[in-house]
């Protein structure tokens, strides 16, 4: 039973969001990066040796199943545009043997026995467990940070395995909606309304403690769909988890008014980055 | 002794074991299979014999330093003890207030004479305490406390009306917040008092709540004579000794009860709803979460953390309007064979968002010093 993020994991997360911090900041808005940007994110990462974050086994020192969810919380503060988080499972569970700076990716299973396969469209990309490189459908890039094809074919993933994408995708999107929590308090501490900040106002401010709440809970549903006693309860804890964290970011956009309708204003972007990885990951949805 | 830092280690385990142990043996048969059935002077004995039972074992003072009686074990430990505790249904003491509330303030606060005194008789469970902060009219602002304390040479005159007042039938003390500076001093006119309940002017009524129960009482003080010695934490000062005592109401204790108490509403629920309804699945992974978020306080607090305390506010706001659903939904699963018990738990469970800081204050407690949003008065 492990209760509390290893303190190693916490510097390691730590360094990761500067890293991505920086990236987002030096070459425009992340979101809309081009290919050449994408290139460029993905490389820095490579340089850095991220990609091999989760690779050494536990047991050797290397991360826990819930550091590892820690180190993805942060990732998805950021959600660059690049397949980090697929290839670092993949690495994890020795898919590919490291050091490599080639992009890794999941195929996870889909209703119908195909499976959901995101960023199958980056260059050069292998999908673990699958012989060759098959023919992928249409990228839906509704979620520029999180693309995703349906591919007619099965998903190799273990269930162990596929337990585990679920709690890290549900971590990363726990990440998102804690960034947009940051963002609706900054908005609330600077938006003048009656001549005073908004985030002055009970009815506003009550909103923001409801998304603290969903954040806090969120990570204790991590530990939840991890170490639970009761199988049973995996699943479910994932679900909610990632309804939280829609309801997170959903409450910001109402925090930004009208700013949050606009394109302009990257709250959009988180959504769909939550909602995009529900889709592939949510038990009840994927 | 050492200190648990964590619960996942083989010492937790054993701890865990040994409580398991004790309880097993120790809880009254009676009560542990016919609680129900007894008639209130036979609850009243056994919570007052539970008392002497968890003294008599050492358990009192769990988290107390051992200077003053106490154990000296952390929060895991307490958090463990309270959760075997809940689990193995033992009585809940009279001594509680005292031994929670009163006696972690007197530690904090009070003078070698006043703990002398004192925290012998919170420990045996035979000084039983009572809890003097809300008023008719002032609930939420509780800085808006009108009884007053005026000083009359060594001592004070306390005239004034509480509410909200558990076990004051059978206190014998209270400890008391009361007005003793100037209105406009917010925050800096109040004096908590420790207030002998046995003597002439002192009023207790009980209040019949919307469940039927009458757990707490209003008490009225006319005229009641309390001598200087017992101001506790300083004249003028009660503010800050109070937000000490309200502190110790949010944590492990609390936490570790919930969670019991939740648990089994959510089996109860399953049971009710056939296994068929997803909500049930929902509810018992929700209360696994509390679980969790508890352990995490818990730790966080063990680890020297600063801001353990925010995932305990977190916890009231949580656990309080998910009992609600809970209890809801089961009044909701035409269950027959427990229609009673929910209908119970539904009017009782419509405290839990409004005692010991409602969901709004506790969600202004968030924005305003976990988020650093500007106040909001």
């Amino acid at each position: 039973m492990q209760v509390l993020v290893a303190k190693e994991a916490e510097e390691i997360a730590a360094g990761l969001g500067e890293l991505t911090a920086d990236l987002a900041e030096s070459r425009g808005r992340s979101f809309e990066a081009d290919a050449a940007t994408r290139a460029a994110y993905w490389d820095a990462l490579v340089a850095g040796e991220w990609p091999l974050v989760g690779a050494e086994p536990e047991a050797d020192g290397g991360l826990s199943d819930l550091d590892l969810c820690h180190v993805a919380e942060q990732w998805g503060r950021v959600a660059l545009p690049v397949p980090f988080v697929p290839t670092v499972l993949a690495r994890r569970w020795g898919f590919a043997d490291p050091p490599t700076g080639a992009a890794l990716t999941l195929a996870l299973p889909a209703p119908g026995g195909g499976s959901y396969v995101p960023f199958a469209d980056w260059p050069g990309i292998t999908v673990s467990g699958w012989p060759g490189v098959p023919a992928a459908g249409p990228v839906d890039s509704w979620a520029p940070s999180y693309p995703v094809s349906t591919v007619d074919q099965p998903s190799p993933l273990t269930a162990g395995q596929l337990a585990t994408a679920r709690a890290v995708g549900m971590a990363e999107a726990i990440g998102t909606a804690a960034r947009a929590l940051a963002d609706g308090i900054g908005h609330a501490l600077t938006r003048q309304q009656f001549t005073r900040p908004i985030g002055s106002f009970q009815a506003v401010q009550h909103h923001l403690a409801d998304s603290h709440r969903d954040v806090e809970i969120g990570r204790s549903l991590v530990l939840t769909a991890l170490q639970a006693d009761d199988p049973g309860l995996v699943g479910p804890a994932v679900t909610e988890g990632f309804a939280r964290a829609r309801s997170v970011v959903e409450r910001s956009i109402q925090v930004y008014g009208g700013m949050g309708f606009t394109w302009e204003v990257d709250l959009h972007y988180r959504l769909r980055h939550v909602v995009a990885l529900a889709g592939a990951l949510d038990p009840v949805t994927a | 002794m050492v200190v648990l830092s964590s619960f996942g280690s083989p010492d937790a385990a054993a701890y865990r074991a040994t409580l398991d142990e004790w309880f097993a043996t120790n809880v009254p048969e009676v009560w542990r299979n016919d609680r129900r059935s007894l008639d209130e002077e036979a609850v009243v004995a056994l919570r007052r014999d539970w008392d002497r039972t968890l003294y008599d074992a050492g358990w009192a003072g769990l988290t107390w330093p051992t200077r003053f009686g106490g154990r000296g074990a952390g929060p895991v430990e307490e958090y463990l003890f309270y959760e075997a505790s809940a689990r193995h249904h033992a009585p809940e003491g009279f001594g509680r207030v005292g031994r929670l509330l009163v006696g972690p303030t007197l530690l904090v606060h009070g003078t070698d004479e006043q703990r002398e005194r004192f925290l012998p008789g919170i420990l045996t469970g035979e000084q039983v305490w009572c809890q003097g902060f809300s008023e008719p009219g002032a609930g939420s602002d509780l800085a808006a406390v009108a009884t007053r304390a005026a000083r009359d040479g060594d001592r004070f005159v306390v005239s004034g009306q509480k509410t909200w007042t558990s076990f004051a039938k059978w206190a014998g003390w209270c400890v008391l917040l009361a007005r003793t500076g100037p209105a406009e001093a917010r925050h800096h006119n109040l004096t908590m008092l420790l207030v002998d309940m046995d003597q002439p002017g002192v009023t207790v009524r009980p209040i019949k709540q919307i469940s039927g129960m009458s757990e707490f009482s209003e008490t009225f003080f006319d005229e009641v004579v309390v001598p200087a010695e017992n101001v506790l934490g300083g004249v003028d000062n009660g503010w800050r000794a109070a937000m000490t005592l309200l502190t110790s109401e949010r944590g492990a204790v609390e936490g570790a009860n919930k969670y019991v108490e939740l648990l089994e509403d959510a089996q109860l629920l399953g049971h009710c709803l056939q296994g068929t309804d997803e909500r049930a699945a929902r509810f018992l992974t929700l209360v696994e979460a509390l679980r969790w978020q508890v352990m995490r306080a818990i730790e966080s607090q063990s680890a020297g953390d600063a801001h353990w305390f925010h995932k305990m506010s977190v916890l009231k706001l949580y656990w309080s309007e998910l009992w609600q659903d809970m209890t809801a939904a089961g009044l909701g699963s035409g269950c027959a064979e427990h229609r009673d018990q929910w209908r119970f738990k539904y009017l009782s469970s419509r405290a839990s968002t409004i005692y010991s800081g409602t969901s709004e204050i506790q969600r202004n407690i968030i924005a305003e010093r976990v988020l650093g949003l500007p106040r909001s008065r």
